[in-house]
């Protein structure tokens, strides 16, 4: 835990979800700050200064994508969205919209934890805290050398395409954090390509049979089904 | 030129009448021949035949004109009561005399004929217009008979009835207060069967009923019936196209009404859809989140200082696997509620099979642990056509069954192979294997293997199976060879699009 308090808005409608998130932020030493609204937690949001904003997705009073493009418009503070197994299509707008990470309904604490570590980790990161040391960066047995281009497994060389390379290192970027098929494809393709996902799905595929032990089970690039991809250390 | 039904008119009582008016003007000139010039007792006998043929038509006004002459010639030319002829100069007259008649009649009743078609014609449209301005506003098909009854009988003097087909196809007759025996059979060979010509139609009346095909723009929307209640006379070429018309008409209207009734039934499957879709939203929401809330609590009391005592935490944590088990049964009835319609609609995309079992197997792997999962899958599986997130559940129910049944340490092996423009996943185990002749009853709902005491609502396996079908593939169970239980999965190849490699090297 860092010295300071960290603050959190929490803005979730359903008072039993609200009261054990809660409990469990407290218990992990945040500051948690309820709102029951959109209203009230744009409200809160614009006193506090949060360092992270937990959003749900189905509030009452307004639409959860909306929020969060009207927060985006004045603030980079992360945003982790609630949602339900359902609403695949809200999840991949909400995260197009700007949300930094999603956790599906019902999720225990030590996943809402986790997600939490690395979402506040990656905004740390960019704020020039970084753990990419001398641009190399690990994750399993796996180095990518962001200097010299090159990716190993231990001392052997791991030969990439330039595009596997691209998606590898815009994953790494990102690492914890999901991203969806449309980000990826924009940032790697262009926008032309932005409706072809079945690209992204067959280098993701070959990609994975470099890194992976096993492709079949990967460990680290993970596919999150309906919403994009995710690298896990 | 034809006028129908003028015919009806000359009888032979209209023949008798000319004679007599002929005889009666023949009567009353009589007394007179002495005084009147012949040149003018022609004239009014010209008179008369003028206005025979003004009044009564061509046919009579010769008529007239010929005893006219005969009673001329006997009764009024010298010498009086005989047909001979003194002067020759008279023949000429008399030729003149017929001439003019002649002309004269047929130029009136030309104009007979003409007032008459116009006259006939005005009633026709306005009948036809006041059956278009009743039709338009109909919104059944029960409405449309009593109008075009009234448009029959006016017309045609004969009753009408309407054939339409009900669900099935066959004819069925609209609500009328006729109830004259018809031929169905008739009527339904006509419906069903390709237009035959309008002469063909016109001249096939049995039994004093005429049955005429109501045409759409695309296919018959049913049959009218005419029935006579007189011997028939063959209708006119206007009361033909009249009747042409009408049945034009009144098909049109038939079809505009089935194209309502299918749009709205159309309406209400969209609405019923989209009621069903908010009923298992909110049923989902409703259970999930307090059984949600239920899980972090139990969570967040195990993080929360004190720590508990070694008994609560592990009521604790049987309590958590149990919420667990049980939003993993929630979540089976929703798909299964959701897969229940034999129309589901899939998101289906282009996928890579290996990332949706990779998927599956990080999804199940609490249920996995202490198991061993060996994949085999060649690097030809070309792109499927599938909705990833349901072949996930497929993948995940075929794991958990898998656990279900075999003991901890047990393998499971998933293997994909191309057969014959099909792509064979196999997903096997080495445990008891089904019992004989189970292999089919355990895809039906809420039906659970042999192992008693198995938790679940025994729904996974129909769910795998209603995908599979969605997707256009098959599944079987049978028991191996070497022992447990296989399941094969035969999806259709499709047409992958092609991707653009790039193959160099990372410089």
């Amino acid at each position: 835990m860092t010295e300071t308090m960290q603050h959190v808005v929490l803005i979730e409608d359903e008072k039993m979800i609200r009261r054990y998130v809660a409990m469990a932020l407290t218990a992990s030493g945040f500051k948690v700050w309820e709102s029951e609204t959109a209203e009230q937690g744009l409200l809160e949001t614009a006193s506090r200064r949060p360092d992270l904003i937990i959003l749900d997705l189905g509030l009452p009073d307004r639409d959860g994508v909306d929020v969060i493009r009207e927060i985006r418009l004045w603030c980079e503070i992360p945003i982790l969205v609630l949602s339900v197994r359902t609403e695949e299509v809200q999840k991949v707008a909400a995260l197009d919209a700007g949300a930094d990470d999603y956790l599906t309904k019902p999720f225990g604490v030590p996943e809402l934890q986790a997600r939490i570590r690395a979402v506040l980790r990656r905004k740390s990161r960019q704020e020039g805290e970084g753990d990419i040391e001398e641009g190399i960066f690990e994750f399993g047995d796996i180095q990518v050398d962001m200097i010299h281009r090159r990716v190993k497994r231990g001392e052997q060389l791991i030969h990439l395409t330039p595009i596997e390379y691209q998606i590898l290192t815009l994953l790494v970027a990102n690492v914890g954090r999901v991203l969806t098929h449309r980000f990826i494809l924009q940032k790697v393709w262009g926008p032309d390509y932005v409706d072809r996902p079945h690209y992204l799905r067959v280098f993701m595929a070959g990609l994975r049979r470099k890194i992976e032990e096993n492709s079949s089970n990967p460990k680290h690039l993970m596919t999150e089904i309906g919403i994009g991809y995710r690298l896990v250390r | 030129m034809n006028v129908p039904r003028f015919s009806v008119l000359l009888t032979v009582r209209d023949e008798f009448l000319v004679v007599l008016w002929v005889g009666v003007v023949t009567l009353c000139l009589l007394p007179l021949r002495n005084h009147l010039l012949v040149a003018n007792i022609l004239m009014i006998y010209l008179f008369l035949v003028f206005l025979i043929a003004l009044k009564r038509g061509r046919k009579l006004s010769v008529l007239a004109t010929i005893f006219s002459l005969l009673a001329f010639f006997y009764f009024f030319l010298p010498p009086h009561s005989s047909f001979e002829i003194i002067d020759l100069q008279y023949l000429l007259t008399l030729s003149f005399m017929l001439l003019i008649a002649l002309i004269t009649s047929h130029l009136t009743s030309g104009l007979r004929t003409q007032v008459y078609l116009a006259e006939n014609r005005e009633r026709h449209i306005r009948s036809l217009y006041d059956l278009a301005s009743e039709l338009t506003g109909i919104v059944d098909s029960g409405q449309i008979v009593p109008p075009c009854r009234r448009f029959i009988r006016d017309n045609f003097d004969e009753e009408a009835m309407m054939l339409v087909p009900n669900e099935t196809g066959s004819l069925q007759p609209l609500p009328s207060p006729v109830s004259t025996p018809i031929l169905l059979s008739r009527a339904q060979e006509l419906f069903e069967h390709e237009p035959i010509t309008w002469q063909e139609l016109i001249s096939g009346r049995r039994d004093g009923c005429l049955y005429l095909p109501l045409r759409g723009n695309d296919r018959n929307q049913g049959i009218l019936v005419l029935i006579s209640n007189h011997d028939a006379n063959p209708l006119s070429p206007e009361q033909e196209s009249l009747l042409k018309t009408c049945i034009t008409f009144v098909g049109l209207v038939l079809e505009r009404l089935g194209y309502a009734a299918r749009a709205q039934q159309a309406s209400v499957q969209i609405e019923s859809e989209r009621l069903r879709n908010a009923l298992l939203s909110s049923l989902s929401h409703d259970i999930r989140t307090p059984v949600a809330a239920m899980a972090g609590m139990a969570d967040a009391m195990q993080l929360s200082p004190p720590p508990l005592p070694a008994h609560h935490q592990t009521m604790l944590e049987g309590m958590r696997h149990q919420i667990d088990l049980m939003l993993s049964d929630v979540d089976k009835l929703l798909d299964m509620a959701r897969l229940h319609r034999d129309i589901v609609t899939l998101n289906k995309e282009w996928q890579v099979l290996e990332e949706v079992v990779g998927a599956a197997l990080k999804t199940s792997m609490d249920v996995l642990t202490g198991y061993e999962v060996r994949i085999t899958m060649g690097n030809d599986i070309p792109l499927l056509e599938m909705d990833a997130m349901m072949m996930e559940r497929v993948f995940c129910n075929l794991l958990e069954n898998a656990t279900r049944h075999t003991p901890i340490g047990s393998c499971i092996e998933i293997d994909a192979k191309i057969v014959d423009r099909h792509v064979v996943i196999q997903v096997a185990d080495n445990g008891p294997g089904f019992p004989p002749g189970q292999e089919e009853a355990i895809f039906a709902k809420f039906v659970h293997g042999n192992t008693a005491g198995t938790s679940g609502v025994g729904l996974g396996l129909s769910i795998v199976r209603a995908v599979i079908l969605a997707h256009g593939g098959t599944i079987l169970a049978e028991n191996r060879n070497a022992g447990g239980a296989r399941f094969e999965i035969k999806l259709p190849m499709g047409d992958p699009p092609s991707v653009t490699l790039d193959t160099e090297e990372l410089s």
